[in-house]
This record gives structure tokens, C-alpha cells and sequence, in this order.
């Protein structure tokens, strides 16, 4: 296919800015507009005025459906086409100049982790929250010299640093406990970052330890992904936001795709006061497809943009997207991303991984488990936790404990209405994470019997599903 | 003492520590400290005990240092973090293989 090269520049950028998408005609035949592209013997023909020139803007909205069309032929009706991504950033050390101006730096916030913990966090919170900033924007001005590596600054300790910041405000509020343990967190990855910088074995990517920018995106070719759950989620620090979880079929990989609100939400514990509208939002640019429809439909993206190293998908408007069937969350192309039996586990507990340096995953810690049954929920007002029982299969059943938070409200009132329901949801979209060190798993969406799916933090569930019990 | 309740109480004190800081009840936290490093040996996490028992002398020592920051303990602290959530993440991982009835091949210590 060689339609790319031979496009005027122009005409790539006008394509990747338009908002034609193709819909499926038969076999081999999309509409693009008031155009029909069709595929004969290799090559891609155009009905439009500029049917005899070597590309339009029809074909190349095309494209990206025939490039999937073309993966799928060589794979096989059945399995996911192949996908390669991009090799991470190779290990290298820290070049000596960089590591002698970051001395004075890392040792400052040394001084500074021995100060707040001598001190205890809720003291610090009163006394040291001026210096963590101050030292936070010290640290992100450490930039990568003009000849140094794209990589060696200190932008990952100047974001821990400010998580921290932002933390330090929410151990005077109601959930203290839980930013106490997220600011232990932060300290003890700020000084992981410290002693790697130092230790300086090139045993790892700059990327890791020093990082100087987030933004990391790179286009991967074409592929296909499958939304699992959509999730409404408000970040200690009161940072909030919408993501849509996509399983890549053919990889074990699950990507993210967040919009976040502009500012703090008034109410961040009613998700339905702030979340439904970025739910609606574009999960790309121009594209059409909202957040809810990418959380739940099958695409093939042309030109997507990820970040390799923590499983994000950008809305980039250079992303063009094709609609496909959804597929059933028990459909074989998903079997990589199901947690239905012991090889599953021993495949995706890898999630379940501890990183003393505070790497994301490169992959959301998102299943689907199939469900036999849920047994009712108990909540236990003493240790504010959520209990809920789940039959994944025969003979397995597995327990979680969820910890009651103001944001996670609805999330309790609708796991409380659908484990009490008359039929249990087919599949549940669950994270494995882990909380207070324990093991939980923590329902997303939920499949019901009918077809119907839930986002368990943004939609009510309907009372008159409860039984009594 | 099993390495789930081991696990639980560690990270209590640990988070404890943390938030209320090293400058009151100094002396009743080095003996929990200390209990709990027993309790690691006993159950064969060396490291960890080696780690908690770093905690309970750099608070003992924090006597003498007044209310001078204590970078020793802020090192013996964050990596008896460290050595926490990489045993409850091991736990976590046996938790859910052992649902499946999978098995868990992981019988390393804590790194």
C-alpha cells in the first residue's frame, strides 16, 4: 500500500482533521462521505472527481480501515491482527555533568524527607508544605541541557514532590488516613528516585529515574481495541477525571483514555454532577466518538498516539477511528484480558506488582471476569469497608473489601442494589489493585443478562433490579 | 505469627510513625518496633526484620538528636515501606492465585 507516499502532505493533514469516517458497505466497500471507496485486487478505486488521481481524502479516511482489513486478512477470521509497539527507551546512565548540577538538589530533598519524617506528615502538613513546593519547582526546573539527553532532568521527583504537595492540605480533611497513606507513598518513591539518581548504574532508562517531561506519546501502527469499562474517579488532591479502559486485541495490554474536568469539581462525591459531560466528551479529537462509546465499542485506530511507559492513549486529532461490531466480552480475541481460571491468574496477577520507583503500569490493571453469581454486599460500619462476594466459576469464589471513600458513594450504592439483583451480571469489568497492602478487586461496569452495561461510578443502577433477600 | 498479620501490623506502625512523626511516645515505638523485627525473624523475612530493627535504633537514638531531623530514621522508615509493599504485594498475588487454585512459585523473600 503505498497510497501515503504518494499524498500531498496537505491532503494527510486535512485528513487527519476531517470528520468523515468510513461505514462499512459489504466486503469490500466502505462510504466515505458521499464517496464509495472499494477495494479490486489491491488496489483502492474512488468514485469521487478525484477518483483517477493517485489519492483523495476519501481513500485515505479509508485507509485506516483497509491497513486493519489487511492485518485481519493475514491473521485470520478469528484472531486479532499482530501488533507491534515501539521498544521502550533503552537504559543508559546519567551523564556526569547532570549527575554533579542534581547533587545539591538531591540532597536538599534529603534533608527535607529526614525533616518531615522526623516531624510526622500532620505536623509537616502545618510546617514543611512551603518547602515541598518550593523544592518541587526547583526540581522541574532542572531541565535536560540543549546536548544532554532528551531525558535527564528531574521531572519525576518534582511530581512526586507535588503529589505530595497536594497531599499535605487532605491530612486535616476527612480522609486523612487515606492521604497519610498516599503521602507515605510519595516519600518513599521521592527517595527511591534519590538513591537511583545517585546509584547512576544505567541499569535503567533515564525515563524511569530522572524523566523530564510527561509527555511521551508515539504513534503505534494501526490498531484494534475493545472498551471494557468506564470509570469516574476523583484523585487525592481533588484532581478528577473520566478514563475509558481498551483491551488491544492481539496484546495483553490494557490503554487508558482520560479526560479530566477543568478545575476541582464543587461536588466531587456526585460524579453524576461533573462526570456525565466528559463522558460525552470526545475520546479524540474530531472523531465523533465519545468517552462512553469507546469505553464500549470496537475500533481500529489508524495513528494512534501512546504513552508506551504508562498505557495512555492520547484524544490526538491524528487518530482516525473506524467503528466496528463490538464484540461480547466473552468473545475468544478478549481471552488475553478474562480472569476466568488458574492459567488467567497466574497470567494477570502480574499486575499486582510492587515498583519502588512509582512506575505506572504499562498496562491498566483492568479484567473481565466473568460472574456466576454475587452474594449481597455487607457494609461493616465500623471499618467503613464494602464487602462483596463474587462466584467467578465453579468452585471459585473470590472476596474483596472496598474502603468507603466520599467519592466512592455511588460506586457503594450501586454495588449494593446489583448484588442484591434478582440476576447477577454476566461479566464485570474489575481493577486488581491492592489497598492498605490487601488484595482488592474492584467492579467497574457491569454486563447485565439483557446486554445492558452500567458504569457502577457513573450510572445509577436501577433499585427495582434489588431482591429481598 | 503468619506473614498476613505480620504484614498488617508492620504497616500500621509504619503508617503510624509517619503521620504522628518520631519526637512523642519515642521509646514505646522503638519497643513496638522491636517487637515486630522479633516477629519477622521468626517467620524467616530477615530483611524486613533487618529493616525494622534499623527503625526502632534510629529511634532510640532520636533521644539524643532533640528535635533535630533524624535522616537515619527517615532511611530505616521509607525502606521498611519499601519491604511492606513488596510482601503485601507477593501476599496479594498468592491471595488471588490460590482463588484459582493456581499455583504460587514465588517463595523469594521480599526484596
Amino acid at each position: 500500500m503505498t497510497l501515503r507516499r504518494e499524498t500531498p502532505a496537505g491532503m494527510r493533514r486535512a485528513a487527519a482533521r476531517t470528520a468523515l469516517v468510513a461505514a462499512p458497505m459489504g466486503e469490500s466497500a466502505v462510504r466515505v462521505g458521499g464517496a464509495t471507496v472499494t477495494w479490486r485486487e489491491g488496489r483502492v478505486v474512488c468514485d469521487c472527481p478525484m477518483g483517477d488521481a493517485p489519492a483523495c481524502l476519501h481513500r485515505l479516511v479509508a485507509h485506516g480501515d483497509e491497513r486493519a482489513r489487511d492485518l485481519g486478512g493475514r491473521a485470520g477470521p478469528t484472531e486479532p491482527p499482530p501488533v507491534v509497539f515501539p521498544e521502550p527507551s533503552k537504559a543508559e546512565p546519567l551523564p556526569a555533568e547532570d549527575a554533579a548540577r542534581f547533587a545539591p538538589i538531591l540532597a536538599e530533598v534529603d534533608a527535607l524527607m529526614a525533616e518531615v519524617v522526623t516531624l510526622g506528615l500532620r505536623r509537616a502538613a502545618r510546617v514543611s508544605g512551603d518547602r515541598v513546593r518550593e523544592l518541587a519547582a526547583r526540581a522541574t526546573a532542572m531541565r535536560p541541557r540543549s546536548r544532554g539527553p532528551r531525558d535527564a532532568g528531574l521531572g519525576r521527583i518534582a511530581r512526586a514532590l507535588e503529589r505530595l504537595a497536594a497531599l499535605l492540605p487532605a491530612l486535616d480533611g476527612p480522609d486523612a488516613g487515606a492521604a497519610e497513606a498516599d503521602a507515605l507513598r510519595e516519600l518513599a518513591i521521592t527517595r527511591n528516585l534519590g538513591r537511583a539518581l545517585r546509584a547512576n548504574t544505567g541499569a535503567l532508562p533515564l525515563e524511569d529515574i530522572a524523566g523530564a517531561s510527561q509527555r511521551a506519546y508515539v504513534e503505534v501502527p494501526p490498531i484494534e481495541v475493545q472498551g471494557l469499562g468506564l470509570e469516574a474517579w476523583v484523585a487525592a488532591g481533588g484532581v478528577a477525571g473520566v478514563t475509558a479502559y481498551v483491551a488491544v486485541l492481539g496484546e495483553d495490554r490494557v490503554l487508558a483514555r482520560t479526560l479530566l474536568t477543568k478545575g476541582k469539581p464543587a461536588r466531587p462525591a456526585d460524579p453524576r454532577a461533573w462526570a456525565e459531560g466528559l463522558a460525552a466528551g470526545p475520546a479524540f479529537a474530531r472523531s465523533g466518538i465519545t468517552m462512553r462509546d469507546l469505553s464500549r465499542g470496537r475500533f481500529a485506530l489508524s495513528g494512534a498516539r501512546i504513552a508506551l511507559s504508562h498505557g495512555r492513549l492520547s484524544g490526538s486529532r491524528a487518530t482516525s477511528v473506524v467503528m466496528r461490531p463490538a464484540l461480547p466480552l466473552g468473545d475468544a480475541r478478549l481471552a488475553q484480558h478474562v480472569l476466568a481460571g488458574p492459567k488467567d491468574a497466574a497470567r494477570l496477577v502480574r499486575s499486582l506488582g510492587f515498583d519502588a520507583l512509582g512506575r505506572p503500569p504499562r498496562s491498566s490493571p483492568i479484567v473481565v471476569l466473568p460472574v456466576q453469581g454475587l452474594s449481597p454486599s455487607d457494609f461493616d460500619h465500623a471499618t467503613q469497608a464494602l464487602s462483596l462476594r463474587m462466584r467467578a466459576s465453579a468452585g471459585v469464589e473470590l472476596r474483596t473489601s472496598l474502603s468507603f471513600r466520599e467519592e466512592r458513594s455511588l460506586l457503594f450504592d450501586n454495588l449494593e442494589v446489583l448484588s442484591r439483583a434478582a440476576r447477577p451480571p454476566r461479566f464485570l469489568c474489575v481493577r486488581l489493585a491492592r489497598e492498605g497492602g490487601a488484595l482488592v478487586i474492584e467492579p467497574l461496569s457491569a454486563m447485565l443478562a439483557d446486554g445492558t452495561t452500567l458504569d457502577l461510578t457513573l450510572d445509577v443502577v436501577d433499585p427495582t433490579l434489588e431482591v429481598t433477600r | 505469627m503468619i506473614a498476613e498479620r505480620l504484614s498488617r501490623l508492620a504497616r500500621a506502625a509504619i503508617e503510624e510513625l509517619a503521620a504522628a512523626g518520631a519526637l512523642e511516645r519515642t521509646e514505646h515505638r522503638a519497643l513496638s518496633f522491636r517487637r515486630l523485627a522479633a516477629d519477622a525473624r521468626a517467620i524467616g523475612l530477615f530483611d524486613l526484620a533487618t529493616r525494622l530493627e534499623a527503625v526502632a535504633a534510629a529511634l532510640d537514638a532520636q533521644a539524643g538528636l532533640g528535635p533535630q531531623p533524624n535522616a537515619a530514621l527517615a532511611e530505616a522508615l521509607l525502606a521498611s515501606y519499601d519491604r511492606i509493599e513488596a510482601l503485601s504485594a507477593r501476599l496479594a498475588r498468592s491471595e488471588l492465585l490460590a482463588a484459582f487454585g493456581a499455583e504460587d512459585d514465588d517463595d523469594t523473600e521480599a526484596p
